[in-house]
């Protein structure tokens, strides 16, 4: 091949690439750039024909010196990680528990999954209800039972409030999660669990030495994926609590919402959302850096 | 010549055609104009019918000028209006909540009223309604449909509890005793029954009934020289009032209007604060709670005289709109006596002019509306800044920390200030 082959060749696939280029950069990185571009400068709708002004910094510092920024990311971190602990033990017991070859498996996996085909404000209305201290049947049920002896306020309690959304987001990722790991028990050969027996593993052993490992990949992309899902977390917030109340359930998704299309101040906003992605980018790199896909 | 001729007369007729306005409303010239009327109303049920007749009232009344709904979500209306007006497209009227009205008016997207309607229309509203809708003596908003937080009670559940029902508290003192005995009952299904209701849910709505009762125990946000003061002894007796509601579970707790309109209306609520229209949605769910009902006057409490936010569904004319004066007439036309007897038919609520009244004999002796009929003299006025609705959700949060919180008063009223003090600065 001559060299002017090879760069006619570069500049076909260079040429190639242009309309993907085009647009995963209009639509993906352009609006990014613009909203980091925004958090700098006093943006709001509230203010006729306002122009755009320079701020220097001082959403980011407005935010900072209310508190709530750090609030909210205290609240979105709380909530990720009992999310995340609560759907990958259960999904896990799940996904072993119906490993085993019965014929009533496949019934009880296809019911697993319903919550999963559900969708997510649908959900929320659902929990809301049912944590209702009036007519609820999470209310009817402890009362009923003499755990309580008043109906509680799940979702106005600011003890209770981001435990009860949490419920809803547990029951609403657990299929998912319970599907992953499922797959992945599927995939390990049945031939390391006999060598294992054959060499007298306990179930234990087998568990940690064999499942386990087995398992690493499946469980880096399901945890991550759960992660993200839960960091960005708005359609339960909004729906069940709108971030109230004394603002327990104020995640950074609720606050980047509020100062953007409540408030309509996109300045904020952008800046609320753009300490959001910086952290969840750094988040991805060090979690890709950490948990290296395993090779077999 | 001939040409330097022509130019000039070129000039003239397009000169003519813009000093004409293109299409400007001017009223009693021929050019038909539309005026485009943004509204929640028009998407509600029990409301379309009443406004698609005004529109053919007023449209049959004034040939030349039309009207276009552009109907919103209540929630979604704001947004709208203001993403509409920064983009040019601003309606020419606009129907305002009063919790939206501070934005409206401070961001400079509405027009003044006082010389479009002229002084005697103006002068007409009741002089305390009427400083809620002014800014440094000028109106922007006219007051359509009105209230202050009135207090429903149920009668039945009063005789029930041993209280007259026909004589219902007229402070918060003595609300408090009557909810005690109210506490007691149980429905039929064997459930509790709550005292006294008053809304702390996280909605701005919210934070104008818990402001209400701060005016209600003498306090305010803001002292007669316009200053800050939040930290004082009404504002504290009105918390400790609310702690005290709580712990003695006589409100539900960080119950919304809507909920607490859900339990009034299946008897699961002795007497609550809302608005006078609130009460269409609990005979929605009980038609039969309507002989059961009696209302009355904001509260006063600790010896303070009863105050309440203006609570309010105003009209509003875009300081973009090109026909201002046609909008003008629509508004006169819609608060005109004969438009409101209409309005009032379908929905329950107080009117903001004298003359309205005058011409209303079915209103000043309706039942439901007399014991609320000197209802101007609780209105307080409250603050136009910007950031209001902020400072009502803030309020909601003060409520919050006294009842589910556990926070004492001087500890919650200390947090509103901080907050306060950012977001009025």
């Amino acid at each position: 091949m001559t060299r002017n082959s090879k760069t006619g060749d570069r500049l076909f696939g260079v040429l190639l690439l242009v309309p993907s280029i085009l647009i995963v950069g209009g639509f993906i990185f352009l609006p990014v750039i613009q909203s980091v571009y925004y958090s700098f400068f006093d943006f709001k709708l509230t203010r006729k024909k306002l122009p755009l002004l320079w701020n220097g910094g001082a959403n980011y510092r407005g935010l900072w010196e209310s508190g709530k920024l750090q609030n909210a990311f205290f609240i979105t971190f709380q909530f990720m990680l009992i999310v995340l602990i609560a759907v990958f033990l259960i999904g896990l017991l799940m996904s072993l528990a119906m490993n085993k070859g019965r014929k009533a498996e496949r019934t009880a996996r296809s019911l697993a999954l319903l919550p999963w085909g559900t969708p997510t404000v649908i959900v929320a209305l659902l929990w809301s209800w049912m944590f209702q201290p009036e007519y609820g049947v999470v209310n009817f049920l402890l009362m009923h039972f003499k755990i309580i002896s008043e109906p509680l306020g799940f979702l106005v309690n600011p003890d209770t409030a981001l435990a009860s959304v949490a419920v809803a987001a547990v029951w609403r990722q657990l299929p998912f999660m319970f599907i992953m790991l499922l797959a992945g028990l599927q995939g390990i050969p049945a031939e390391m669990y006999e060598a294992a027996e054959i060499d007298g593993a306990s179930p234990r052993q087998s568990f940690w030495h064999i499942t386990l490992p087995f398992l690493r990949n499946v469980i880096r992309s399901s945890i991550l994926v759960t992660i993200i899902t839960n960091f960005k977390q708005f359609p339960l917030f909004w729906t069940m609590t709108g971030g109230g109340p004394m603002g327990r359930t104020e995640t950074l998704a609720i606050l980047t919402y509020k100062n953007a299309f409540v408030n309509l101040n996109f300045g904020v906003g952008a800046a609320v959302a753009a300490s959001w992605m910086l952290t969840l980018i750094l988040f991805s790199l060090l979690y890709n850096r950490i948990f290296k896909e395993a090779e077999y | 010549m001939k040409r330097i001729s022509a130019a000039i007369i070129l000039f003239l007729l397009a000169f003519g055609v813009f000093a004409n306005g293109g299409g400007e409303s001017a009223l009693g010239s021929d050019e038909p104009v539309t005026l485009t009327f943004a509204s929640w109303s028009i998407q509600e049920k029990g409301a379309q019918d009443y406004f698609n007749e005004l529109k053919s009232d007023f449209e049959a009344a004034n040939p030349l000028i039309k009207i276009e709904f552009a109907g919103y979500p209540y929630g979604e209306l704001k947004k709208q209006v203001l993403i509409m007006a920064n983009a040019g497209e601003s309606p020419d009227i606009i129907q305002c909540a009063r919790s939206w009205y501070p934005s409206f008016v401070s961001g400079g997207y509405v027009a003044e009223l006082d010389s479009l309607l002229g002084k005697d229309y103006i002068k007409d509203i009741y002089p305390e309604i009427l400083a809620d809708m002014q800014v440094d003596g000028v109106t922007y908003g006219i007051p359509w449909k009105v209230s202050p937080f009135v207090l429903f009670y149920n009668k039945d559940l009063f005789a029930r509890a041993g209280l007259d029902p026909n004589t219902p508290p007229k402070t918060y003192e003595e609300a408090m005793g009557m909810a005690a005995k109210l506490s007691l009952l149980k429905d039929a299904d064997g459930n509790s029954v709550y005292g006294f209701g008053q809304t702390t849910g996280a909605v701005p709505v919210s934070g104008g009934a818990v402001l209400s009762m701060f005016f209600s125990y003498g306090g305010g946000i803001m002292d007669s020289r316009g200053n800050l003061d939040v930290v004082n002894n009404g504002n504290k007796a009105a918390l400790s009032a609310l702690a005290e509601m709580h712990r003695k579970g006589y409100n539900p707790e960080g119950a919304k209007l809507k909920d607490l309109r859900n339990l009034f209306a299946i008897g699961r609520l002795g007497m609550y604060f809302d608005q006078l229209w609130g009460m269409v949605g609990a005979y929605a769910i009980n038609p039969d709670l309507r002989s059961s009902v009696g209302v009355t006057n904001p509260l006063g409490g600790n010896g303070a005289a009863a105050g309440s936010t203006l609570e309010a569904h105003l009209i509003l004319i875009s300081e973009d709109s090109a026909h201002k004066e046609a909008a003008a007439e629509f508004i006169k036309f819609a608060t005109s006596p004969a438009q409101m007897a209409k309005y009032y038919a379908i929905t329950p609520f107080l009117l903001p002019r004298a003359s309205q009244a005058k011409a209303a004999p079915d209103y000043t002796s309706d039942p439901g509306i007399v014991p609320v009929l000197n209802y101007a003299e609780t209105i307080r006025t409250v603050e136009k800044h910007p950031e209001m609705e902020n400072v009502f959700l803030a309020l909601t949060t003060a409520a919050q920390a006294v009842t589910v919180g556990g926070k004492s008063p001087d500890a919650a009223l200390a947090d509103l200030d901080a907050e306060l003090k950012t977001l009025l600065k």
